[in-house]
């Protein structure tokens, strides 16, 4: 048993949970806690003391494309040598596919289709084609703006589009007299870009068509559209 | 504060320790909002909150086993190891950007009122043993948890000298510590 930490010494701990230390003092009292159950303890003890204050931070749902950059990023992490089982590799890959795209398709399209951070600011601006995608004889849901020099494929939501929460809204790009290819899945509440690989690229040509369908959540279970058809439109050069 | 043996985050955190992938998808899904509310409002910039979102779960996969149930609660576990990176992080970039539109909507100081209403029992001792401080030490430390940034920064934001910074807030804490323990 170590000594109980002194008042001086408590003191820095609070300081520690509170976040008011220089980057050197923490880094003191992080190695400290490594070395010390005891002052680990006392650490957490503060931290638990403070922590209710989170209470009163409004929660923010972050955007889906976070989840697959994380997936992105701990198959990478457990890809490199580690003591961890080799088969965690496969299962990020299966879990953003069992997830997100799936079906055989989907195995091709995950290499080649990324969501990227964020909407573009303009996604008018470079943009080679549009898309207008409509319900049949409806009014407009998302807009579509394509960028040849990018390969990017923005894809921007009327406002207050909804669906019902236990679907997701997939994105298709159909080429003419060919099966549809899955983009992905979109946010129905903000922009979303596609980064699309040189082969997808290619198969965008005179008179191919993007449509938006409903499917189970995460994206359609088979890698084929399964759901009903939300809004569709041609590409149209400009 | 003590795990509540039933409460699905701590079971989901419990198995993703031992490194169940389906947990892992669960936990997120059931924390990530708290978690990014807390990096939006620490860091007050959206791409590095995202970042750090990501940094946190990645920490969560590979520590999960360090989580002690009998220590804390996971929420608090995941919301401290968010505040952690999130320092870590504006101890690395002091320079922030200036926070846009999106922003105002998380930043509110002070707390809200569902807050106040809704929040735990744990909530309500700490908000009681806070209005014991006078006005201002309150206010300085609901505004060093929430800013975390430095004694030095938090004097320079309050215009006042590092000294009584330092020496209000020590003097809160010890005031704290002992108005939560009766």
């Amino acid at each position: 048993m170590t000594q109980p930490a002194t008042d001086e010494e408590q003191l820095i701990y609070a300081e520690y949970a509170l976040g008011v230390l220089e980057a050197s003092e923490r880094a003191r009292v992080e190695q400290t806690m490594q070395r010390d159950p005891h002052v680990a303890a006392a650490v957490a003890i503060w931290e638990s003391r403070l922590a209710p204050l989170n209470d009163d931070v409004t929660p923010v749902v972050p955007p889906p494309h976070v989840w697959y950059q994380l997936l992105d990023r701990l198959a990478a992490h457990t890809g490199q040598p580690s003591t961890r089982p080799r088969d965690r590799v496969p299962f990020w890959r299966a879990l953003a596919l069992g997830g997100w795209l799936t079906g055989g398709v989907a195995a091709a399209a995950l290499v080649t289709v990324m969501f990227l951070p964020a909407g573009p600011a303009d996604p008018l601006k470079g943009a080679t084609a549009l898309a207008a995608l409509s319900q049949t004889g409806g009014s407009v849901q998302w807009t579509a703006f394509l960028n040849a020099e990018q390969r990017r494929l923005a894809m921007v939501p009327v406002p207050a589009l909804t669906i019902a929460p236990d679907r997701s809204a997939e994105l298709w790009l159909i080429p003419p007299g060919a099966a549809p290819v899955s983009l992905g899945v979109l946010a129905v509440d903000r922009p979303v870009t596609v980064a699309l690989s040189q082969a997808l690229y290619g198969q965008i040509v005179d008179g191919a068509v993007l449509a938006v369908s409903l499917e189970p959540k995460g994206g359609s279970p088979t890698g084929a559209p399964t759901g009903e058809v939300l809004s569709s439109g041609p590409l149209r050069p400009i | 504060m003590v795990s509540d043996p039933d409460d699905p985050l701590t079971l989901a955190l419990l198995q993703v320790a031992k490194g169940d992938r389906a947990a892992f998808e669960s936990l997120y899904k059931q924390s990530s909002s708290r978690v990014f509310g807390i990096c939006l409002r620490m860091l007050r910039d959206r791409g590095q909150a995202e970042e750090v979102l990501q940094d946190v779960y990645l920490a969560v996969w590979q520590r999960a086993e360090t989580f002690d149930p009998t220590r804390a609660a996971a929420l608090t576990w995941l919301s401290t190891l968010a505040r952690h990176r999130a320092i870590d992080r504006l101890r690395q970039h002091r320079e922030r950007l200036v926070e846009d539109d999106y922003l105002h909507s998380v930043a509110d100081e002070g707390p809200t009122p569902e807050a106040q209403t809704a929040s735990s029992e744990e909530r309500r001792r700490l908000e009681n043993c806070l209005e014991r401080l006078d006005a201002q030490k309150s206010l300085l430390v609901r505004e060093a948890f929430y800013a975390g940034v430095t004694y030095r920064e938090l004097a320079e934001r309050m215009a006042l000298p590092l000294g009584t910074m330092k020496s209000w807030i020590r003097r809160s804490l010890i005031e704290l510590k002992s108005c939560l323990e009766q």
